[in-house]
């Protein structure tokens, strides 16, 4: 069991690293959300599976399964926000405000 | 072994600050720090493995409930101009 958590932790760390330094190396801010939901959805998953392997006692599995359900709904959540926001803002739908 | 991807993830996250620092519009900087509050919850919960303290769980509790409600106010604010249920 120990290894196979090892493997999922490496696995999502990959992960992470990865939607990371996408998110310093894309050029567009659309194209920027999907490093972002890399890492909210595949690196959180990956990892939180890894955790479960080493977790001891079940209010740690507990734990951990509720804040994986509700870091996975939040995060692709504030995603579709913010997307949808900056698009109705380039459409012109919404009055443009200082914000930069 | 749980501590060399601990480090990982704790390198990786200067370029989500750059980001954050050198981003265009404020969407970029939103992003960024959405990225970077699920990166923290990331690593408190391997923290409580890798010191074998179970009260970093509820401390990534709270980060990941305040990470949410910041982005999506923010979005919410941009899009309807004010916090009024439904005028834009």
């Amino acid at each position: 069991m120990d290894i196979l958590g090892i493997i999922l932790l490496s696995l999502g760390a990959f992960y992470i690293v990865s939607g990371n330094f996408g998110t310093w190396r894309f050029k567009n801010f659309f194209v920027r959300l999907h490093p972002a939901g890399v890492t909210d959805s595949a690196g959180l998953i990956f990892t939180f599976l890894g955790l479960l392997c080493f977790a001891g006692t079940n209010l740690v599995i507990i734990k951990l399964i509720i804040l994986l359900f509700l870091t996975l709904i939040a995060s692709t959540t504030a995603c579709h926000a913010l997307g949808k926001a900056k698009y109705m803002e380039d459409k012109g739908k919404v009055k443009a405000s200082k914000m930069d | 072994m749980i501590f060399i991807i601990l480090g990982l993830i704790a390198a990786s996250l200067s370029f989500v600050i750059a980001r954050a620092i050198t981003g265009p519009t404020g969407y970029d900087r939103i992003l960024a720090a959405n990225t970077f509050g699920t990166n923290v919850i990331i690593i408190l919960c391997i923290l409580a493995f890798a010191v074998d303290d179970m009260g970093y769980l509820d401390v990534a509790f709270v980060y990941g409930i305040l990470n949410f409600v910041c982005t999506l106010t923010i979005a919410r604010l941009r899009i309807f101009s004010n916090f009024k249920k439904g005028k834009k």
